[in-house]
């Protein structure tokens, strides 16, 4: 039995206009106890509203998230708060994510008071500076402010907190893309660490294929709204089947100044998700879009071993730009 | 094209002077594309800041030349200056929405930039150049683009209307700084595209300030890497990419996430730069570091086309040699 | 407000570390020290100061003086001395505000969290745009009219009119701070909604609180005045600045000055100090001039 299990779930929220944007339009998708699946997708797929609803800080207009085989729909508010201990979240914007009012210790400390009320003082105060250890920050922080840190700091503090009350599952929303290089490659190990030593399973939401390709076991695609493609890292990365996939795969720049490989550009920017036809998203951006694309959804099915992708030419290889790559030199 | 001679910019905060920029130089030779690469607090984007008069106060360029086409941009009055900008050197910064006025059409931001340098460019003249450049760009509907406002476009085409203009009058030098961070992957890579496409043929070079390495790597000739305000390393793409020589290169490259390859971050934090450390900014952090890099900061060793400040740099295979002759 | 009492909520203590901040930040703070300074000075010297003169005995035999060095600020027709009631009256005036200040706090603090949660608070928002649509002073008029004088009818008055303010203020605030990253958190990590109200939202909110406070307690200062003024506060002997304005008004038009203008002066240092607490307490929450 997987650990987390989203079926069916959609959200839409209505535009200062009054239209229904859908953020996320059916989305099926399951970890299991210690796993890390990563979602990739630009800016509007919705992959961070699906993060939220995954944890249930946002409802679902519709579906069902069921965790450990309990639906937390049918939890009343009081029993939602205390199943929270089992999973937590680690947002994107280190600082906004951290009252600034409080100290390092009191924000760790805040989930034992409420999942642990009978938790002394001192107890307490020893489990945050465990917490503080287990992310690598000195414990004389303890009594510092969130502005008195970096960046990458803060998201240590953030990380702290999400582990502190020792969850199964972590919500792991862009928690990097805020950081430096450098900075982004610690965060990298130290999570990769902390899932090893606590067992943790982790939903890791990105836009940066490479870290994806890097931190997760297996990865789903989202565009507006819908999940493209889903499989094993390997399977998504190495040999998309989706267009999307392969168009943003192919976007992607090496750092490797020999490493060249074709680009597949998609038709203008993404668009206004108020406006979304019924059938493919992709549909107007798609070189390979054929008239039977629009009509109606297209669902996930299995172009490999545990493989899916939601296109009717799934597999079909995509036109290269005429224009080669690289510098002048 | 542009050299930029030992350019120093401060601040003046409550705390102290903050030293953004520490004496960097390099050149942008005609026809080449130039990146300059570093993580936040490096003083990447202050450095080009300062070539084009955009350091405000607390801020202060306290020295150096920019040169460019025989004049020290630095020196130059505002009048001066812009009377360069717009017209021989192009600008495109980070945030799209931020670099367009929100209550004009595109078409009156257009002939206001026509205008301060064409005062007398008639309203048909600078429609039709406008058009011609939006098009260039690739956006579509251009006629469309020009009687809207900024709200009603994407970050993309926000962007490629910022470059049109900066292109406006086919300048020598385009500076970007950071143009693709705001957008979405498959949005810079059209966009980056469009850039180089612009540029080539002739002798137009680009400056081009980004945290992304690999959009360094795949769409620049030359690369500065700094640190805390100075320049560690400079060289061709491939060559420092390839072989990276000091240590904060190394520690960069090494950070990037690649298959089979398991990432390293980087311990410690920058320098204060209220406080400028005396040797090397690097040493607190450097797993090379030795005594002399706390008291001594390096001198910029020379190797054919690249430079490198550090005391002790990786070998290249010419400086293996040379060291052995001496 | 039932929720706040809620069990759960235990917020950890403030870290020393903080409040020695706030005292260092407080003591370069010029403004708000000189506010603190000055309304203490005035409240010290109302009660403790040796006046010399009795400020509520009248002497019959020098009426209408000019400032002089027997009556520093004059005599008033009665004869009573200007300068001790100036200084006397500050015992009414200044705890009065105050009084008045912190009583629509606690009316209208819990009232704009309530106003700022569940389909209620947008109906009784209505009501207070209403309510906020009267003048201040009229409507203290109309209050005091209707239901006598005294102290603690004038507290009230003043109070009621002054909850809207706290009242939008803090509804406001919660409103913005509920859509802020960290109140999500919050969430994530299990807080009860008034663990959510009490940590997170008003501990980032009561900032605000504190500066509109010492401008209500300002604009109280001025109320209470007017109140006098009109004859709607204490009688004589008992004196006030809005009452001795209020004496001294009459004789302005024939030159003698002193018996208004040295009360107006006490009025409007009053008021100053209020408000260069307020810019202090701004600067200290708030030091770059934007919030949160």
């Amino acid at each position: 039995m997987s650990l987390l299990k989203l079926e069916g779930i959609t959200k839409t929220f209505t535009s200062p206009g009054g239209r229904t944007v859908y953020a996320v339009n059916g989305v099926d998708l399951e970890i299991e106890e210690g796993e890390t699946v990563g979602l990739i997708g630009e800016s509007g797929s919705g992959k961070s509203t699906v993060g939220r609803l995954a944890i249930r800080l946002l409802e679902p207009d519709a579906g069902t998230v069921t965790f450990a085989g309990r639906e937390l729909g049918g939890l009343a508010p009081r029993a939602l708060r205390r199943a929270r201990s089992e999973f937590q979240i680690v947002f994107q914007e280190p600082f906004e994510s951290l009252d600034p009012r409080l100290t390092i210790a009191a924000i760790v400390a805040e989930p034992l008071i409420n999942f642990s009320p009978a938790l002394g003082r001192a107890e307490r105060r020893t489990r945050v500076l465990e917490a503080l250890e287990a992310v690598r920050l000195p414990a004389a922080f303890a009594d510092r402010h969130p502005g008195d840190l970096s960046g990458g700091q803060q998201q240590r503090v953030g990380i702290a907190r999400a582990i502190v009350a020792r969850p199964r599952f972590v919500v792991l929303d862009e928690p990097t893309s805020s950081l430096d290089l450098t900075v982004r490659a610690a965060m990298l190990e130290l999570l990769a660490d902390l899932q090893e030593t606590l067992g943790l399973a982790y939903l890791f939401i990105s836009h940066d294929i490479q870290t994806v390709r890097y931190f997760c076991r297996r990865t789903a695609v989202m565009y507006l709204g819908r999940i493209v493609e889903l499989g094993t890292t390997q399977q998504v990365i190495e040999a998309p089947k989706h267009p999307y996939t392969q168009a943003l795969l192919s976007a992607t720049l090496s750092v490797d100044p020999d490493e060249r490989p074709p680009h597949y550009p998609l038709r203008g920017d993404i668009p206004n998700p108020t406006q979304l036809p019924p059938g493919c998203p992709l549909v107007g951006r798609c070189p390979l879009a054929i008239p039977e694309c629009e009509a109606a959804p297209i669902a996930l099915s299995a172009v490999g071993d545990g493989h899916l992708a939601a296109c009717l030419r799934a597999g079909e290889a995509l036109p290269a730009t005429a224009a080669a790559l690289g510098g002048t030199s | 094209m542009l050299e930029l001679r030992e350019v120093s910019t401060v601040f003046n905060t409550r705390r102290g002077t903050v030293h953004a920029v520490n004496g960097v130089s390099f050149d942008v030779p005609a026809g080449r594309m130039v990146g300059v690469v570093g993580e936040s607090g490096c003083g990447k984007s202050v450095t080009v800041r300062s070539v084009i008069g955009l350091i405000r106060p607390p801020g202060r360029v306290t020295g150096g030349q920019a040169l460019f086409e025989g004049h020290d941009l630095l020196a130059m009055r505002r009048r001066e200056l812009r009377r360069v900008l717009g017209a021989r050197i192009g600008f495109v910064g980070q945030q799209p929405f931020a670099s367009l006025n929100p209550v004009l059409s595109i078409e009156e931001q257009f002939a206001n930039l026509v205008w301060a340098h064409r005062p007398r460019a008639k309203r048909p003249e600078i429609r039709e150049l406008a058009l011609r450049k939006l098009q260039e760009t690739g956006i579509a509907g251009p006629e469309r683009v020009l009687r809207g406002y900024a709200h009603q476009l994407s970050g993309g085409m926000a962007q490629r209307v910022l470059i049109a203009m900066a292109m406006a009058f086919d300048p020598a030098l385009l500076i970007a700084d950071e143009p693709t961070t705001a957008l979405d992957v498959t949005v810079q890579r059209q966009i980056l595209d469009l850039i180089r496409r612009l540029l080539a043929g002739g002798d137009r070079s680009m400056l081009l300030v980004t945290h992304d390495l690999g959009v360094v790597a795949q769409y620049c000739d030359a690369v500065v890497v700094m640190y805390a305000g100075k320049v560690v390393e400079k060289g061709p793409v491939r060559d420092v990419f390839r072989r990276p020589r000091h240590p904060y290169t190394a520690a960069l490259l090494r950070a990037v996430p690649r298959p089979g390859q398991r990432i390293k971050g980087l311990g410690g934090t920058l320098p204060d730069l209220v406080d400028y450390p005396g040797g090397c900014p690097y040493a607190a952090r450097c797993e090379r570091a030795s005594e002399v890099c706390g008291a001594v900061a390096p001198e910029v060793e020379r190797v054919r086309e690249r430079e490198v400040s550090c005391h002790h740099p990786a070998l290249e295979e010419g400086t293996a040699r040379v060291a052995a002759q001496a | 407000m039932t929720v706040v009492a809620d069990a759960h909520v235990r917020p950890e203590r403030v870290g020393a570390g903080r409040l020695k901040a706030l005292a260092r930040a407080t003591g370069r703070n010029v403004g708000l020290v000189a506010g603190v300074v000055i309304l203490l000075a005035m409240l010290g010297a109302a009660y403790f100061a040796p006046l010399g003169v009795d400020p509520l005995t009248p002497d019959i035999a020098s009426t209408l003086q000019p400032p002089s060095h027997a009556h520093w600020f004059g005599t008033d027709r009665v004869g009573f001395d200007v300068f001790s009631r100036t200084i006397f009256s500050a015992r009414r005036d200044i705890p009065l505000a105050i009084a008045a200040t912190l009583f629509s706090v606690a009316l209208g603090v819990p009232l704009g969290l309530f106003a700022a949660s569940g389909r209620w608070g947008e109906r009784f928002m209505r009501g207070v745009d209403v309510f906020q649509a009267l003048p201040t002073v009229v409507l203290a008029i109309v209050i005091v009219q209707l239901a006598g004088q005294g102290s603690v009818v004038i507290i009230l008055a003043i109070a009621i009119v002054n909850v809207p303010r706290f009242t939008r203020l803090v509804r406001s605030e919660a409103i913005s701070l509920r859509e802020v990253r960290f109140v999500e958190a919050a969430i994530a990590t299990g807080c009860s909604p008034a663990r959510v109200l009490v940590n997170h939202i008003l501990r980032n909110a009561y900032g605000i609180v504190l500066v509109q406070c010492s401008l209500v307690a300002a604009n109280s200062i001025i109320v209470i005045a007017a109140l006098n003024f009109l004859g709607l506060g204490f009688s004589p002997p008992e004196p006030t600045w809005g009452s001795m304005i209020q004496a001294g008004a009459q004789s302005m038009a024939q030159g003698q000055w002193w018996i208004a203008v040295f009360p107006g002066v006490a009025v409007f240092i009053a008021v100053m100090s209020f408000n260069l607490i307020a810019d202090g307490l701004e600067h200290i929450f708030y030091p770059s001039g934007g919030r949160h």
